[in-house]
């Protein structure tokens, strides 16, 4: 404790120097008990390497304690351990709670002030996806897109600027993310015409430093002379405009609501950007970039260093904002310095994270609505039987828009070497019709109706070899697996589903090693930590919602298939097993349930 | 009369100046394209045809009219046979011959124009609303894409492929001297080609009844020489520029507060599909479809009681003031 | 200005003649409109519209200005105006109010045969701010505070009567009970709409066939 105290006070004395900031969140995420980012590291593992919990006691894990944050919509963030805090975020109105790690007591709460009627412009349900933490601050995004710095000490407001404007569309649920001293903030909308970007600001001051576009010209998107992509197509001036019908590219999406990763050694900030508007893409004749676009950043200027679009001229709302994962692989004898992208294409993808260039790309679900990806041209191919054509229903287009995996983040074990997926297992019929643009309304054109892919399950975890490129096992899943995993040095994995369970398994087998009956569905992200008491905890937000799960929390009829943006037709039984209320429940196994039952509670 | 028949027969055989298309802005008679120009030797054969045709039936029944009068006869019995059933064979055998040769001619004809002689110089996809006409501009190059409405420019000497879409009924894209008559049918696509010969100004038609406005569904083609074409194709590509009065600015508010629900000005955030897009909306000469020329004064008349010009059109009447009105006006006339 | 041309709309008044208004022909029991009255253009609709209006907050002058959106009346009387949809008797009305629907992207949050998703289903006959026509209107008109934008001014008000129109044309679940059971055994709901990538229809509840618990639709 003494010591990790004295490591905080270091930490934040490096941290005065603006060149130390790095190493400042670099080192926390070193300390075990700690989990100071969504993704735990910036290397996007979601790895702890806590052991207390193992394969051979996880079936002894019991609520330690519990903490409603009050909402009943849908809870997509994860937790953060910084010290003895835990910090959690609500979903809209975007409350932010302070508790002792360990015994759950209040220590503050944070209420923005927000404009009720982002809610209306937010696509997907009123989520967030998490906060961040740096050099003793919160920070905050809130759906009416204010970035916020708390004093994590207090919760006292340092600072808040407003990044985004709810008229166009734009909201923020994307977590934001800080390296160097900026805070990353991204935008939300790309089903209302919103121009994508990420816009990074100083951490002290909240002023903005500079906005990286996804679309326009080279200037806007700060694509430098020494931009280089590894393929031909993305290789020209300003394809950020010319990709594009005349003036589209201003309300063509490319949003940012996912995850950043950062590779402290390259000094590169990773980020996927979404699907291009709208989704009837009769309407934007053209590759569309810098949408479905994986960008290499430098932190400090912006300036990306290469970029590579996974769906050119996306068609089914593919989006690839999901988090990319840096390891490093043994691959064909080299060790290399990869990424690794779970594609909502349904292809996972093995990426040379130094210059952008795809080392494999294989399916990992059913798959109708591509041939295969390229490996020469970089291109992926797809199947022009399914072509959505204006007012055509294209039928069983698998996998669905939501993709294969959406969000939910996968978890990578630097001890199993297995990458640990939640996703779904959906497909659809998909109607193109043409739209208009009305700032601050859905820009889609797209009639969707989802449904149960082959085999009638909807959801599953795996594990994947992405060096051997296969499945090595698999828990297949009622319900479209919405959370993130969490896995632990005491190789077990950690998920929950849309019905309810928390899950732990065994990070070598899939075997299931407990479950637990949440109060909610769960599509929140597991994190797990070292509380003061030395007894390791694993926490979840439940609270079910998200694109899949307004059918269960708001007024959405699951009798009409096409509601939800046709997630409805794929999620209408999820009322038959959950409603909405988001709380967060940590467990732990107690010291005394092995050594004496009767001993009494640490934790009066 | 006799001046009339001068003319008729002069439409028929003599090849036309620029000048007469003028004059018989719908005729098919007077070929300008090339399309129009394989199908016309049909057209005048058929015509003429039918006139014989016309003539002999008619000289046949004034003659049984007239022999049965002289005859005077009246009876209930049955008429004996008298012989002349090879007339019929002769009248039967003429037809399938004549009507034979028709339509392999015909089919020929068809053949030959299914397809331009050389590869088309430009795409267009046509849209038919009811009651305008909406034309995209294709392009494999996708920031060359623009839209228009009403009238169409094409390059002069060169085939030019339509793409025809019904948005709502059935509709027929007719520009009678250049030919293509083809029809747009919703949930489908058909495919053309015009190609005019000399520079001009073409007008069409929806030649297919569909509904209450079918009559005030025209289109112009605007046949342009090459670098004229290249010089209005660069202009319509343009943006619409910030206005630069301060009214026509408060105007650009308005329109877009007001209008930009239905209609599209690229360069400001109105970008709606329902109505004709406006971005060039002075460069064309008309307005309403054809109904109307375009100038301030009957843009003003057609925004202020559209349902009074056109009743049925999906243009409302405005809930504008008069000088709202005149602020939207000034910001429209800077859209050239 | 604005909620002039309501009333008058209201009031069974076409659109064009609420035009021949402002040409200067006074239309009974309407005041009549100095042709300069500037529109506010951030304010609420302009009250200032009416100063010369004898008794301008009383119900005769501007029926819907009494339209209430709360069903609680403090001494359990309500005197709420009846407010007919004008469109009521116009058998096309729905149709067109089908097609605005698509056109002016309530589709995109209210879904296709109303379901809902980002804005709150139409579909199930219950309405937050109301289901009466007028309070259809007002809420498409004014816009509601968690959500709903503000269509009034650019949508004119007959398309948001045809609106009107289509949204209790899509609303009347077949159900007749108090309330609603949810269950896997026995499954409730037990039926579910044709979708619409199939069917476009103003009578989507004439349309259903069994439950699919997330499974491919029926007629597949």
């Amino acid at each position: 404790m003494r010591v990790r105290m004295l490591f905080l006070a270091l930490s934040v004395v490096l941290a005065s120097g603006g060149a130390a900031r790095a190493d400042d969140l670099a080192s926390l995420s070193k300390d075990p008990k700690q989990w100071i980012m969504p993704a735990r590291d910036y290397a996007s593992t979601r790895f702890s390497p806590l052991d207390q919990v193992n394969a051979s006691n996880a079936g002894k894990l019991q609520v330690a304690w519990m903490f409603s944050v009050g909402t009943q919509r849908g809870q997509e963030a994860a937790p953060l351990i910084v010290g003895d805090t835990l910090y959690v975020v609500s979903s809209y109105p975007n409350k932010v709670f302070a508790l002792d790690s360990a015994t759950g007591d209040l220590k503050w709460t944070y209420i923005p002030n927000q404009e009720r009627a982002a809610q209306g412009v937010a696509c997907c349900d009123v989520v967030t996806r998490g906060i961040a933490y740096d050099n003793g601050k919160i920070f905050l995004v809130t759906l009416d897109n204010h970035a916020v710095a708390l004093d994590a000490k207090t919760g006292k407001e340092q600072w808040a600027t407003k990044t985004g404007e709810i008229n166009l569309g734009e909201t923020t649920t994307a977590a934001p993310f800080v390296a160097k001293g900026k805070v990353f903030v991204g935008i939300s909308g790309g089903e209302l015409g919103v121009r994508g970007r990420v816009t990074a600001l100083d951490e002290d001051t909240g002023k903005i430093d500079y906005i990286a576009y996804s679309t326009g010209p080279d200037q806007d998107i700060r694509l430098a002379p020494d931009f280089k992509p590894f393929y031909d197509y993305m290789k020209g001036k300003d394809l950020g405009v010319s990709t594009w019908p005349p003036e589209a590219w201003k309300i063509g999406g490319g949003t940012m609501w996912g995850w950043f990763s950062y590779d402290p050694d390259l000094d590169l900030l990773y980020y996927g950007t979404s699907n291009p508007g709208p989704w009837n893409s009769n309407q934007r004749p053209g590759d569309n970039l810098w949408t479905t676009t994986l960008f290499a950043r430098d932190p400090e200027s912006g300036n990306a260093h290469w970029a590579y679009q996974f769906n050119p001229h996306d068609l089914w709302d593919h989006d690839e904002i999901q988090e990319n994962v840096l390891v490093d692989l043994d691959i064909g004898g080299k060790a290399r310095k990869v990424l690794l992208h779970t594609g909502r294409n349904g292809f996972m993808y093995v990426i040379d994270r130094q210059t952008g260039e795809v080392l494999s790309a294989d399916p990992y679900d059913s798959m109708t609505a591509y041939k295969g990806v390229d490996l020469k041209t970089g291109r992926i191919i797809p199947n022009d039987d399914l072509k959505p054509d204006l007012n055509r229903t294209s039928r069983n287009v698998c996998p669905a828009s939501p993709g294969a995996k959406d969000w939910q983040p996968t978890a990578w074990s630097p001890r199993t070497h297995l990458l640990y997926v939640p996703h779904q297992h959906l497909c659809m019929n998909f109607l193109t019709s043409d739209v208009g643009y009305i700032a601050g309304t859905p820009y889609v054109g797209a009639t969707v109706d989802m449904f149960a892919g082959p085999g009638g399950y909807r959801g599953e975890f795996m594990a994947w070899d992405p060096v051997q490129r296969k499945k090595v096992w698999s828990i297949k899943e009622n319900m479209p697996v919405w959370s993130g995993a969490l896995v632990t040095a005491g190789d077990v994995a950690f998920y929950g589903t849309m019905d309810r369970w928390f899950k732990a398994v065994d990070a070598k087998t899939g075997a299931v090693l407990w479950r637990f009956h949440l109060g909610s569905g769960t599509i929140g992200q597991p994190v797990t930590y070292e509380g003061a008491d030395g007894q390791q905890y694993v926490a979840i937000l439940t609270g079910v919602g998200g694109w899949p799960g307004v059918v269960a929390n708001a007024q959405v009829d699951p009798r009409v298939r096409n509601a939800a943006l046709g997630f409805a037709g794929a999620t209408q039984d999820l009322p038959n097993y959950t409603q909405g209320g988001g709380e967060l429940v940590v467990f732990s196994v107690p010291k005394q349930e092995a050594a004496a039952p009767s001993a009494p509670q640490h934790n009066p | 009369m006799r001046a009339r028949l001068v003319v008729l027969s002069a439409a028929l055989f003599e090849p036309l100046s620029s000048g007469r298309a003028d004059t018989f802005p719908m005729s098919t008679l007077h070929a300008s394209g090339l399309m129009a120009k394989r199908v016309l030797p049909l057209t005048q054969a058929l015509l003429i045809a039918s006139a014989i045709v016309v003539v002999i039936i008619t000289a046949l029944v004034l003659i049984a009219i007239l022999r049965r009068g002289q005859t005077g006869v009246v009876t209930d019995t049955p008429i004996e046979e008298v012989g002349g059933k090879g007339w019929i064979s002769v009248g039967v055998g003429l037809s399938t011959v004549a009507l034979t040769g028709f339509v392999v001619w015909t089919s020929m004809t068809m053949a030959e124009i299914a397809n331009p002689p050389s590869k088309p110089a430009l795409s267009i996809n046509v849209r038919g609303h009811q009651w305008w006409w909406e034309f995209v501009y294709e392009n494999d190059d996708p920031s060359k894409i623009f839209v228009t409405a009403n009238e169409i420019h094409i390059p002069v000497g060169q085939p030019v492929r339509f793409t025809l879409n019904g948005e709502d009924v059935i509709h027929t894209f007719w520009v009678p001297s250049l030919g293509g008559k083809t029809q747009l049918i919703p949930g489908q696509t058909n495919v053309t080609w015009l190609e005019a010969d000399r520079p001009g100004v073409y007008r069409g038609q929806c030649s297919q009844y569909c509904g209450q406005q079918h009559a005030h569904m025209i289109l112009s083609v605007f046949a342009d020489p090459p670098d004229a074409f290249e010089a209005w194709r660069a202009d319509q590509l343009r943006v619409a520029a910030q206005p630069a009065s301060a009214e026509a600015r408060i105007g650009e508010q308005r329109f877009i507060g007001s209008c930009s629900a239905c209609h599209t000005v690229r360069g400001t955030p109105a970008n709606g599909h329902v109505g004709p897009d406006l971005t060039h909306l002075i460069s064309r000469t008309t307005i309403a479809a054809g109904e109307l020329p375009n100038n301030p004064g009957f843009l003003a008349g057609w925004i202020a009681n559209p349902q009074g010009l056109k009743p049925g059109s999906l243009m409302p009447d405005p809930e504008v003031s008069g000088p709202e009105l005149a602020s939207i006006l000034s910001f429209l006339v800077t859209l050239k | 200005m604005r909620t002039v041309l309501v009333a008058s709309f209201v009031l069974g008044l076409s659109a064009s003649d609420a035009h021949a208004q402002q040409g200067g022909n006074p239309v009974v029991g309407q005041p009549i409109q100095p042709a300069a009255s500037p529109r506010s253009e951030t304010g609420p609709p302009a009250i200032e519209a009416t100063p010369e209006a004898s008794a301008p907050f009383s119900a005769s002058a501007n029926p819907i200005l009494h339209v209430p959106v709360s069903t609680l009346h403090p001494g359990d009387v309500s005197l709420a105006p009846k407010i007919n949809n004008p469109l009521a008797k116009d058998p096309q009305a729905a149709t067109r109010g089908m097609q605005d629907f698509n056109q002016f992207n309530c589709v995109g949050c209210h879904a296709g045969n109303g379901g809902g998703g980002m804005g709150p289903a139409l579909s199930e006959g219950r309405f937050i701010y109301g289901g009466s026509p007028a309070n259809l209107f007002l809420s498409i008109y004014q816009g509601r505070p968690n959500g709903m934008p503000v269509w009034g001014g650019l949508l004119p008000e007959s398309t948001i009567w045809e609106l009107v129109s289509y949204v209790e044309s899509i609303a009347h679940p077949p159900s007749a009970t108090f309330g609603r059971t949810i269950s896997r055994t026995p499954p409730s709901p037990a039926v579910e709409q044709t979708p619409a990538e199939f069917l476009q229809t103003v009578n989507p509840w004439s349309f259903t066939t069994s439950f699919s618990d997330g499974q491919k639709p029926v007629g597949e």
